[in-house]
Formats: structure tokens, sequence, C-alpha cells
């Protein structure tokens, strides 16, 4: 979940889209920390250090993405989520928080926040949460198939080929295969995975999510010519079609 | 103890308040009395005076004026002792006869007050009270114009009354002092045990937290009120403890990380190659990780054991809950060259907080396929009314001396003091057990170790499934 590098490596910031962020936090220090790291990557990101002055530039400006720290002078984060909520700005929110107990978590979604990230937090957590939401499709335009190179899921049948070859999964390695299709192209981390597929809101000590890639790799990259599913070092894992 | 604490005193209070009623019914009582005795002493007057009248009228209407004049004076000397006056007047307003002031009279029944100077002549029998007199009188009028008047003094009754009204003063006086007396007695012995209790809390805040208030025993309410008391300090004394406890283990726990991970800061230099200063980033990452995990730990324990989370508890499927942890860990623990087993019953339903659970059954299976052994077994049944989930494996297992220690904080077994984990995993299964009413029982596996979580459950539900 932590890892050893700030910047997510193996990623070409050209070669993902940019996104334009909002970034809602007091704290100097770590508004930096952000921002740099963020910029680093090719985003473009706006800082703002109280909750007004948040609520006006996001009903104004067309941001993709809100970070928005709770505490915050003036308005605290989450009422900063609730009236933009109010207001019919639907901009996915990534809710940062020193406050970490369940009831915050679920009071956090409830306010309409999309995700929650306690500090501290290896940057590559925030890179690829943020990326998640900024690249989220919406529901009505689903397709009704999930492609990946010459992977095909069908979410209604909840069956999966492969070059025209039907995988049999068991329904852990389909709901993972599904979460990284969803995100394809995109970096997903251990902890997304624990909290998405498997609702762990806790990190086991023992490594699940890496058996479970290993049984799922089987199943779908082993008797094909080319992998898949690929293990970004220190970061978590990403499904991607071959260049 | 100061007077003035048990004169400012609830019981005195009400100890006043009831003097205050009682004296005033009986004020109100002596007051009807004394109107009845008024009464009577009027209508007893009233009777004398006209048999007395009925004596004398006979000859008040037939004797010629000389007569009747000897007659009244020797009347009213015979009758001095019964205090019956007369007056005899002429047709002229002259008197012939008798004590009384000539210018009270007049026909019919009248009364007037006549003062003590009046009674000079019958001093000695008079006591020594200077009042004026109320007398009843008839007037007697002749048809020559001569009037004789009878009358009566209420000297007799009205000592009465005003005996009366004096027993009935010094009697209220003597029960108010009564009153007030026995009420300071009793509102003192009150105030006293109230004050043992309030002196024990002094205590007790100041640090003495074993000690309990001593019970106020007056009566059934105030018995259960120091039982009730003394419950919320058992209450605060065990949370105080954890508080304690969560301190000295922060400050004996985790400085060995934090040491370490500064040895390892130390270590990098002005001579460090680039590489190696990469690697001892990396690791000092690491270490500081840990250490952040298990502050983030600690809290959760805390937090738990504080009861507060039991407001999000709902309705869910025990079996469920034990069914996603099997399946999340099963390849896990596969690859670690372990069987994991779960046999769960199922439709067995209890109130609880399904993410906290989720976590305490994985804390559990990790230890289990950290421990040595090749097999996890999870299982789900019930006795009776009680539910009983457990975790077992076979490997070395806890020795029994051990086993109640291994729930505290930070308490490790010699073998795995090396091994990563922080030793918080079982402090946090027993927070999570406690909060959810479950009992935890740690026992040989025979080999190996078995953890037990039972609930009795009056209600256990089991739905059956619909055909």
């Amino acid at each position: 979940m932590i890892g050893t590098d700030a910047r997510t490596p193996g990623t070409n910031p050209k070669a993902r889209p940019a996104i334009k962020l909002l970034l809602l936090e007091d704290d100097a220090h770590t508004a930096a920390y952000i921002a740099r790291g963020l910029r680093e990557l090719g985003h473009t990101l706006d800082v703002c250090t109280d909750g007004r002055e948040a609520v006006f530039l996001a009903t104004d400006g067309a941001y993709e993405v809100l970070i928005v720290d709770r505490m915050v002078p003036r308005l605290d984060g989450l009422s900063v989520i609730r009236m933009l909520r109010a207001g019919g700005i639907t901009t996915p929110a990534l809710v940062l928080t020193a406050v970490g107990g369940v009831k915050d978590r679920v009071e956090g979604l409830d306010a309409g926040g999309d995700d929650y990230l306690v500090k501290p937090f290896a940057f590559a957590e925030l890179a690829a949460r943020v990326n998640a939401l900024g690249r989220r499709r919406p529901l009505a335009l689903a397709p009704e198939t999930l492609e990946v190179g010459d992977l095909v899921i069908d979410p209604m049948q909840r069956t999966v080929t492969r070059a025209g070859k039907r995988l049999d999964l068991q329904p852990q390695e389909y709901k993972l295969l599904e979460y990284l299709v969803r995100h394809a192209g995109q970096i997903v981390t251990r902890t997304m995975l624990l909290e998405n597929v498997w609702s762990f809101h806790f990190d086991p000590r023992t490594n699940i999510v890496e058996s479970h890639i290993s049984r799922l790799r089987a199943k779908v990259d082993r008797d094909f010519a080319v992998p898949l599913i690929e293990t970004v070092r220190g970061a978590g894992y990403r499904i991607d079609a071959p260049r | 103890m100061r007077p003035a604490r048990v004169l400012r005193s609830a019981a005195f209070g009400l100890a006043l308040l009831y003097a205050g009623l009682f004296g005033g019914s009986a004020a109100l009582f002596s007051a009807g009395f004394g109107r009845a005795v008024d009464d009577y002493a009027e209508a007893s007057t009233e009777r004398d005076l006209a048999g007395e009248v009925a004596k004398v009228r006979a000859r008040a209407e037939r004797l010629a004026l000389p007569e009747l004049a000897a007659f009244v004076a020797r009347r009213e000397r015979t009758s001095a002792g019964s205090h019956y006056r007369y007056l005899l007047l002429g047709p002229h307003h002259e008197r012939l006869a008798g004590t009384l002031p000539s210018s009270i009279a007049r026909a019919g029944a009248f009364k007037f007050e006549l003062p003590d100077a009046a009674e000079a002549e019958d001093a000695s029998e008079n006591t020594a009270d200077a009042r004026s007199d109320t007398i009843r009188a008839i007037g007697l009028p002749r048809a020559d114009g001569a009037i004789l008047v009878v009358a009566r003094d209420e000297f007799a009754m009205t000592e009465l009354t005003s005996w009366v009204d004096r027993a009935t003063l010094w009697t209220g006086a003597g029960f108010v002092v009564f009153a007030l007396i026995g009420g300071y007695l009793i509102a003192w012995a009150f105030v006293a045990r109230v004050e043992r209790v309030n002196v024990a809390a002094r205590r007790i805040m100041a640090g003495r937290l074993d000690e309990r208030l001593p019970i106020i025993g007056v009566g059934d309410e105030f018995r259960r009120l120091s039982a009730s008391l003394n419950a919320m300090l058992d209450r605060i004394e065990a949370l105080m403890d954890g508080l304690r406890q969560v301190s000295t283990d922060i400050a004996h726990d985790l400085r060995t990380p934090l040491t370490r991970l500064r040895h390892t800061l130390e270590r990098v230099g002005p001579e460090t190659s680039a590489g190696e200063a990469q690697e001892a980033t990396g690791i000092a990452l690491e270490q500081l990780d840990s250490v952040l995990a298990t502050f983030a730990a600690l809290l959760r324990i805390g937090i738990i054991e504080g009861g507060a989370d039991r407001a999000g508890f709902a309705r869910l499927d025990l079996g469920e809950t034990m069914r996603r942890v099997a399946d999340a860990y099963r390849p896990a623990a596969e690859d670690a060259g372990k069987q994991l087993i779960a046999d769960l019953a199922p439709a067995i339903w209890i109130d609880g907080d399904a993410e906290l659970l989720t976590q305490m059954f994985a804390n559990l299976v990790d230890n289990a396929i950290v421990h040595g052994g090749d097999h996890v077994h999870m299982e789900l049944r019930t006795e009776g009314t009680t539910v009983i989930a457990s975790v077992a494996d076979n490997g070395p297992g806890i020795p029994a001396g051990e086993r109640a220690k291994v729930l505290q904080r930070f308490y490790r077994l010699d073998a795995s003091r090396s091994s990563p984990g922080g030793g918080l995993g079982l402090a946090l299964v027993a927070a999570i057990a406690d909060l959810h009413g479950l009992k935890l029982l740690l026992s040989d596996n025979v080999p190996g170790l078995r953890i037990q979580l039972r609930k009795n459950c009056s209600t256990v539900n089991r739905r059956h499934e619909r055909n």
C-alpha cells in the first residue's frame, strides 16, 4: 500500500490524460507535496485554502476532480461537498482526512464524497485514486461489453472470453478482473482492490491480493501470447491492451 | 459538622415544612375550638340570663318601686359571686338600686362593654386580668316608666377561652420547638451520611480510583443511588486503566521501531552513495509505515473499547461474513502451503458491525496462516442457544500459561518476537469481540491453537429457507 517511490514509476505523463484538479488544503506543506506530485504527472491543479473559496471555485470552474481536506477554515470539507451537491455539482470528490474511523468514512461518503483517503498516504495511492475518479465512465454511457485488447467481458452475463475462448472464473476472480478492466490503463492500488472487491477497509497482514492476482493471471494470461495484467512495482496493478 | 450545613439541608427544610403544616393545622384547630368555646359562652350566658330574668320578672312587674328597689339590692348582694348585675331606674331616670351605670339602661336584650373600674367592688374575686368585660343584659320596662335591667358578664367564659388560648399557644410553641430540634437531629443524621459520600467522592476524584462510595443506608432509593454511582466508578476505572495501558504501550513498545528508524536515517551522511541513500530511505519508509499502522491500530482499539461503534450495529448473517473472509484468504493460505477449510452453518443472525467482524476474523485467519502447521479451520455452529464461531490451526499453539496475556496489547510470545506484526492483532480481536458481547476463548487444538467466540443468543434467528 505504501510504496517506496514518491512518483509512480513506469508512467509516461504524456500517455495519460491530464486531469483538471482543485485541491482544498490549508496546510501549506501538504498542499505543496500534493501539488508538486500531481503536476509532475501532467495534471493541472489549483489550490485553495478555505472552504468558502472552494465552493466558489468549484461552482464556477470546470474541474474534473476535487480533492478536499476535511479540516479547513471557514467551511469544513464535508460541508463544501454537501453544498456543491445541493447546487447540482457532480464533480467527483476525493476526501482527505487525518480521521479514519468507520463512522468518519461513512460520513464522508454520505456527504457526497466519492472516495476517502486517510492521512498519511502514499503518493501513489493518491495518484491512482485521482486517476480513477477522473476517468470514471458515466454509467449511462456504459458500453454493453468491456474490452481490453482481445479480452471481452459481458457484465450482464458475467462471462469472460479472450481471443474468443471462454474463460472459467471463480466469483472473486471475476470481480477482480471486472474492476481492473473498468479501470483499464490506470493503476489500481492494493488498497483500492481490497476496498472495492472484498470490502476490506483494513490492511491484512497476508497479501491476499497478490494471491488472487496470480490465480487470475493463470487463467487470463498464462495460455496467451501477450500478458494483459501488469504489476507496477511500488504502486499496484494495471490491465492494459498491449501497445 | 457545621450547623449551617444542616440548616441548609433538604432534610431540615422538609422537617420545617412538616412543622409548618402541622403548626398551621394546629392553629386552625385552635381557632375553631376557640370559636366553638365563644359560641358556647354566648349561648350559655344568654341561657343563664334568661333564667334569671324569668325569676325576677314577676316581681319586677308587680312590686311597687320601693319594694322592688329593696329586692334588687338584696338580690345583687346575694348573687355577687355569680356575676349577675342589676339596675333599677325610676321613672325620672333616678338610680333606685343596682351597680350598673345608668347610661346603659334600655329595653329588650342588648350587650355592652364595661371597663374594669366598675369591677373594683369585686376585686377579691377578680383575677388580675386587665380587660373590659362583655355584659349581656335584658331590660324590663314597667308601665310606670321605671326600668329594671338584669345583666350577666361573660367573665367565667372569657376566662375559659383565654385559658384555652394560652394553652394552645404554649403547646403550639412547644411543638414548634420540638419539631425544630427533632428536625435538626434527623437532618443532621442524614446530612452526615451524605457528607460521608461526598468526602469519599472527593477522595476518589483526587486519584484514589479504586475506592467506592459508602452506601447511604437511609432508604431503598438511596441504596440504589449508591449502587449506580459505584457502577459508574467501575466503568470509569476500567476506562482509565485502558487509557493508562495505551500510554504505557505507546511509550514502551513504539520506542523500539522508532529508534530503529532513527538508526537507519542516522547512517545516511555525506559519505553515503546515492544507491545506499535510496535503500536507506526505502527501509526508513517501511519502518515508518509500520509505526503508523501500529498507531492506527491502537487508536482503533481505543475507539472500539470506548463502545462508540455500537451505534452502527445492524442485523447480519455471521456465516456469510466468515465465508467472505475464508474465500478472500484461501488462495493466500494455499500459497503458504496451508489448507483453509470453512464449515459454516447458514442463517445465523446477530447484531453487529460487518466491517469490524470482518476485520476480526481476518485477523484470526492472518494469525493462523502465520503460525506453523498446514491447516486452518474456520467453523460456525450452534449448541442450543449458544453460537460458536472458531478459527483453529495446527501450529505450535500457545502454552496454557500465556493464553490470557496474549490478548494484551503488544504482548508477544518470545517465539514470535522477531516476526513482524506489531503484536496488536489479538488485542484488536479481543476489543471487537467484547464490543459484540462475544466471549473469547483460547484453547489447545491438540495440536495448535483454537480460538472460539461464543455468544448466548436467546433469539438465535434461524430463518429457514423457503422451498
